[in-house]
């Protein structure tokens, strides 16, 4: 049984060769391919990101929320205690004399005096 | 990943100092002057499924046009970019064998004949590289890459042990051994037809 020589497998690598190169895809085409699967593999991996991103955001906006409310509670409340707020000797104040003791509006006493002394100069 | 490569040996194909200094015009246009040579060897790296081949094709042309690998123009431009090609498809190999672990090295090759040309002569080249490809199959790696960048792609054994990153000394003997393998499977097949 004799070998190959060089040539013969020469031949067959050629023939293999002719083959491959009628079944080789184009190469701007394939070139093309190659860069519009990496843009999409760079976009792909950061829109991993960015979901993780908004997500952290909105937990972080979810759980801070209802603790602005009750901050927002809680101030309004204090503010309406303090105008309610009334010192704890201040009922010792209420005397039932308290109305007499009171002087009398300083308007209508002024009119009245006025009008009093003008009626009587007026009937004198 | 950044893939540097280490010196090859030269030859006259030589084109250019560095990649950094060649206009990114030039690095395609000489892609292209080698496409279907390297088709040819991603073929061989991704032991003939075509798929592959085209993934890696596309992988590698990026690496080379990105500047991920750079050339240090102590080698051809083409036994540089097969170099580049081989690596890629070692990792897409690998890759691949972690994800899907399928083996389809066999199918592969029983699909390439193409018997529907008409013409006997046809029939019968395409018998022969039906053949070519199984006994190339049989070979070990090593074996295999080296006699194809021989044999197919034209290069010295110095040039093929640049691609592959072995000795001189050892692209040698894998060409030896292998060539004297495949001549015998080459035979066997012939006379058991």
């Amino acid at each position: 049984m004799d070998e190959m020589n060089d040539d013969q497998l020469h031949a067959r690598f050629s023939s293999l060769r002719n083959e491959d190169t009628r079944s080789a895809p184009e190469f701007r085409p394939l070139l093309n391919r190659a860069r519009s699967r990496a843009r999409l593999r760079s976009g792909g991996h950061s829109l991993p990101w960015v979901a993780a991103a908004a997500s952290i955001l909105l937990a972080a906006l979810l759980i801070a929320k209802p603790w602005h409310d009750r901050g927002g509670r809680a101030n309004a409340r204090a503010k309406t205690d303090i105008v309610a707020w009334q010192s704890p000797t201040a009922g010792l104040l209420q005397t039932p004399t308290q109305d007499l003791l009171a002087p009398a509006p300083l308007l209508s006493s002024v009119f009245d005096g006025v009008v009093n002394s003008q009626l009587q100069l007026k009937a004198d | 990943m950044d893939i540097a490569l280490p010196a090859l040996i030269p030859s006259e194909t030589t084109i250019q100092p560095r990649t950094d200094a060649m206009e990114q015009c030039d690095l395609e246009r000489e892609l292209e002057r080698l496409h279907s040579e390297s088709w040819g060897w991603a073929l061989a790296c991704c032991r003939r499924d075509s798929e592959m081949a085209e993934d890696v094709l596309q992988s590698a042309y990026l690496k080379v046009l990105g500047g991920r690998s750079s050339f240090n123009g102590d080698s051809s431009f083409k036994t540089w970019v097969f170099g580049v090609i081989r690596w890629t498809a070692r990792t897409e190999r690998r890759r691949r064998l972690v994800w899907f672990r399928r083996g389809a090295d066999s199918d592969a090759v029983n699909d390439v004949a193409d018997p529907v040309r008409g013409a006997d002569s046809m029939v019968e080249e395409s018998d022969r590289r039906a053949s070519l490809m199984k006994a190339l199959a049989g070979l070990s790696q090593r074996q295999r890459e080296v006699l194809q960048l021989v044999f197919y792609h034209d290069l010295t054994i110095e040039e093929a042990a640049g691609v592959r990153k072995v000795s001189l000394g050892s692209a040698r003997t894998h060409y030896e051994r292998g060539k004297k393998a495949l001549a015998q499977r080459l035979e066997i097949d012939r006379w058991t037809r």
